[in-house]
């Protein structure tokens, strides 16, 4: 395949970035809007280019709300939910994929549900829970929804259930229990699928925007998105403001994922297995 | 034997148990606390009062949710197929040998953590009937030119191109991290045996892949069939085309704030969740004919 | 590890202590719940002002945005965590006093902490529940009709005023608009309150009866304002719902592509940072009678806090004349206080912002606001295909009404 498509690549990189245009404009939009004057935004036909550009957009937000709180409690957040959401995750995605115990297939199942019905359900219940554990305007508070993925647990048991038996039949007749095997075969052979997972975690926490607002009333408890919808009014949006800071926002974020998808080069073809 | 068994029992319950714990407290309660919303009359602050099956009995004959529940349909058959297609295509071009491959992989990721505001913008400015980049080009290439945003039988096609627009991010990912556990000791064997691209790609990534592809196409129709930000963001109430674009869950929250029906409300969800589970266990079982794991 | 032990401990008794001294010095903290960020400097002021004049109470402005606002409210009310004074929505009290969620005002009232007579009475009697007041009004909207002098220069047609009748609207819409260059003379937008209201009021019709049992649609003099308006749609001086779905009234206005668009009193500050255009607003043209919607926010009380003498302190003092008129000087909305809007005019010196206050002397309140949300999509899903020119105005308006009739029955 791949030296196949090296033969005669230029195709591929045509289609790829004609791709990448349809994939990145809106992210371009919001840059170029993000220079514009309000009146500007609003204007039909759209300008592509601003008129004059404006940096005032960038200097209002910054100064208008504690971005730097906004980055710390993200950031607090997301720490938090990938430490505990993926090894419990781990943990019950192995077991789902390769114990068989009694009622393995119901309770999967049972995990599942939460995926198939809409979030606002989850929201009333889970901010009373919050209430009475006493973590409302914090951190804590912040991460409570994300700590279990049933999303984490369903990814990984796929991929669970894609490592050959045999590794694991030599490991038990060596005498290793279920968590020796877990811990020594199961996560070093992972590390792609944590890291994804890792990529979503973040990206779930940091696209959340209606439980940071109900959980933390205080704007400087407030996280990246959250912080931003201050700038979406209920009569008039600023939107170059709105662009601004969500170019802003999202920088953090795409550097996380330039760093992380390093990890997807190797992965097990080079760990030496097979 | 049985010593095995008893361990395994022990075990799988003692790993499942810190997740599904969490699960059924943060989760799994909130679903069956809605279930009983969904048979009772709820008004503001009101206690709920038991009402039986009152509202499941108003929900099927009642025209809305009917169209509600087709137009989510038609927009889900519409998105799944193509949308993972295109991932999987994508994901596969972003897995070769090509230079620069880091780079494309994040481009196509901007899509996911793009403001849904800057999104929905972009969009609708792209969509605009009289001024959108759209209908320019087909008039350009001397097509008939479409109302994407206002006509109910275009309606649903907008919202499919944004949906699938908005999931190529996200599967990339993950079926990145599929193609990365395929050896690539088979593609050389079977270069060696002269099979092409095209081969290589139905005989070795397909097959391979596809516990992650499973996943992935259980994930986009769930998340389909729970399509809501793109509608409420380019279809408000105002729009001629609103009934043939609203969607369940739009309609979910319509009760849930705006109506203070919340009973109701709780009832679409609740039917919603039928709906899925039922598509989800279906999916289920016919994996075995497909679905290759190890 | 016994020395872990003994800082741990340390730390400990450190915490107690600065935590016991914390609370035997602290003021009575008190919260503001509302959801406008564009009003947060201006009532920031108003609770700096108080707490300067009253030391031993310090208050916390919690904003959280409109679109988010109510799920918040209701998540705290219902964990007991309501802020101790609410910015509130007409249509939302019913829900909140019967529930129990907020305090009555009448002791306040009467003794003479909040002064009722001094505000817009419709909008008080906006905010009482089966005769109990809930609600100091806070601040109001009303609408005008916003003009493009550019484009009536280059029409040569005179600027509106406030004599305006139905029928200058519709010859000035006619001369202003320009189909070659895609410029509508006028926006006859339907959107409930924002739109169409004004007009079925000023043609003597209405929305719904008084007691909120049948719909007014199928009143001929409501049928008679939306044939008025219809009648821009049809003769393409207005766009038609389709082309307003694809393209707001604001923006269009803003491009000069209409001449004319009815819209509130809180545009200032946007139509005001359109400075390469002149701009300019009248009150509404009136039809058989004047009308312009009035609709107003109210502060309320937490129930929780119905013997809490710094929260009613906090209450009254933004009910009264000062407050208001520093609530004013932001612009950003009107205040409730009779007397205290010329300041907030004067903010506004660029555009005849009399007129919205002029409006108030006739506004016609939302009382039609406790079972709104339970036929207002009905209302939306006739009119919008009324104003897409699908149906004639006769038969989605009687349409209309027999669904209304039918929600209203239950």
């Amino acid at each position: 395949m791949q030296k196949g498509i090296q033969r005669h690549n230029w195709p591929v990189y045509v289609l790829l970035a004609l791709g990448c245009i349809i994939m990145v404009f809106p992210f371009l939009w919001s840059v170029l809007t993000s220079f514009k004057t309000l009146n500007e935004s609003l204007k039909v036909p759209p300008t592509f280019l601003p008129v004059s550009w404006q940096f005032s957009s960038y200097t209002d937000v910054v100064t208008a709300y504690p971005f730097l709180m906004f980055f710390i409690n993200t950031f607090g957040m997301i720490i938090i939910r990938l430490a505990i959401t993926l090894l419990i995750s781990a943990m019950a995605a192995y077991a789902f994929a390769r114990i068989p115990f009694f009622g393995r297939g119901m309770l999967f199942l049972l995990c599942l549900i939460p995926m198939m019905v809409p979030s606002q359900i989850f929201i009333y219940p889970q901010y009373m829970l919050a209430v009475k554990l006493k973590i409302t305007n914090s951190v804590l508070g912040l991460a409570l929804p994300g700590i279990a993925s049933t999303f984490g647990i369903f990814m990984l048991r796929q991929h669970f259930m894609t490592i050959p038996d045999s590794l694991e039949e030599a490991a038990i007749l060596d005498g290793c229990g279920r968590g020796r095997i877990f811990i020594n075969i199961m996560l070093p052979l992972s590390k792609t699928p944590l890291v994804s997972l890792g990529i979503f975690t973040a990206l779930f926490a940091y696209k959340d925007l209606m439980w940071p607002l109900i959980c933390n009333t205080k704007i400087e408890a407030m996280t990246l998105s959250s912080g931003l919808a201050y700038l979406q009014g209920q009569y008039t949006t600023k939107y170059p403001q709105l662009m601004a800071g969500s170019v802003i926002a999202m920088l953090p974020m795409i550097l996380l994922f330039i760093v992380l998808q390093r990890q997807f080069v190797g992965g097990i073809a080079t760990a030496g297995l097979k | 034997m049985k010593r095995k068994h008893l361990s395994d029992n022990l075990w799988g319950f003692a790993f499942i148990a810190p997740s599904l714990l969490l699960i059924c407290v943060l989760n799994l309660w909130p679903v069956v606390e809605n279930l009983y919303y969904s048979l009772c009359k709820m008004k503001g602050f009101a206690k709920p009062v038991f009402i039986g099956f009152t509202n499941y009995i108003t929900a099927f004959s009642d025209g809305e949710i009917g169209q509600a529940f087709l137009n989510t349909l038609f927009y889900t058959l519409l998105t799944v197929p193509i949308g993972v297609l295109l991932s999987l295509v994508t994901a596969c071009f972003l897995n070769t040998g090509i230079k620069g491959k880091g780079f494309f992989r994040t481009l196509y990721y901007i899509p996911v953590v793009s403001a849904p505001v800057a999104v929905a913008m972009v969009w609708k400015w792209m969509f605009n009937d009289e001024y959108g980049i759209i209908n320019y080009i087909l008039k350009a290439l001397g097509l008939s030119t479409l109302n994407w945003i206002a006509d109910g039988n275009v309606i649903l096609f907008t919202l499919a191109i944004i949906g699938i627009w908005g999931m190529i991010g996200y599967n990339m990912i993950i079926l990145l991290s599929g193609l990365q556990s395929i050896p690539k000791s088979y593609y050389e064997a079977a270069e060696v045996d002269g099979a092409g691209a095209v081969k290589q790609f139905f005989s070795i990534t397909i097959p391979l892949v596809s516990p992650a592809l499973f996943f992935v196409i259980i994930t986009t129709f769930i998340s389909s069939l729970q399509v809501f930000d793109s509608v409420y963001m380019i279809v408000s109430e105002t729009n001629p085309a609103f009934q043939n674009g609203e969607s369940i869950v739009y309609l979910f929250y319509r009760y849930m704030f705006n109506v203070s029906n919340k009973g109701y409300g709780a009832t679409i969800g609740t039917l919603l969740l039928l709906v899925i589970l039922l598509f989800t266990c279906v999916q289920m079982k016919s994996q075995r004919k497909w679905v290759l794991y190890q | 590890m016994r020395k872990l032990l003994s800082l741990v401990l340390c730390l400990a008794l450190l915490t107690c202590t600065i935590s016991t001294v914390a609370l035997a010095e602290a003021p009575t903290k008190l919260t503001i719940a509302l959801w406008d960020d564009s009003q947060v400097s201006g009532i920031q002021m108003m609770v700096d002002k108080f707490m300067q004049d009253n030391p031993s109470i310090s208050v916390e402005i919690q904003c959280t945005p409109w679109a988010q606002y109510w799920t918040s409210l209701e998540a705290a009310a219902t964990g007991g965590t309501l802020a101790d004074v609410v910015m509130m929505h007409p249509e939302k009290v019913t829900a909140y006093a019967e529930g129990g969620m907020i305090a009555s005002l009448d002791d306040m009232a009467a003794s003479g902490a909040i002064d009722m007579s001094k505000f817009p009475q419709n909008i008080v009697k906006d905010f009482t529940v089966d005769g109990v007041k809930y609600g100091v009004p806070k601040d109001y909207s009303t609408f005008g009709l916003w003009y493009n002098k550019d484009l009536f220069d280059a029409a040569g047609v005179a600027y509106p005023t406030a004599d305006w009748t139905w029928d200058d609207l519709y010859n000035a819409a006619v001369k202003l608009t320009d189909k070659a260059n895609g410029v509508y003379g006028f926006i006859a937008r339907y959107d409930t309150n924002d739109g169409a209201y004004h007009f079925i009021w000023q043609n003597g019709g209405d929305i719904i009866n008084a007691d909120q049992t049948a719909s007014g649609f199928d009143d001929p003099a409501t049928i008679g304002a939306i044939e008025y308006m219809v009648k821009f749609v049809k003769e393409g001086l207005s766009p038609t719902a389709a082309d307003l779905a694809n393209t707001d009234a604001n923006s269009l206005f803003l491009s000069g592509k209409a001449a004319m668009q009815i819209a509130g009193s809180w545009n200032c500050s946007a139509f005001a940072a359109a400075s390469d255009m002149k701009l300019d607003v009248a009150e509404l043209p009136q039809g058989k009678q004047r009308a312009c919607l009035c609709g107003g926010m109210g502060w309320v009380l937490n129930a929780a806090d119905a013997d809490n003498a710094a929260a009613k302190q906090l209450l009254s003092y933004l009910a009264g004349y000062d407050a208001n008129v520093i609530q004013a000087q932001s612009g950003v909305a009107i205040p409730a206080y009779n007397g205290s809007q010329t300041t907030w005019v004067q903010s506004w010196s660029q555009f005849n912002a009399q007129a919205f206050v002029n409006a108030a002397s006739y506004g016609y309140s939302s009382q039609y606001c406790t079972t709104r949300s339970e036929w207002v999509n009905i209302e939306s899903k006739w009119m919008v295909k009324v104003f897409n020119l699908e149906i004639s105005p006769e038969e989605g308006c009687k349409s209309a009404a027999q669904e209304i009739n039918a929600v209203l029955a239950k």
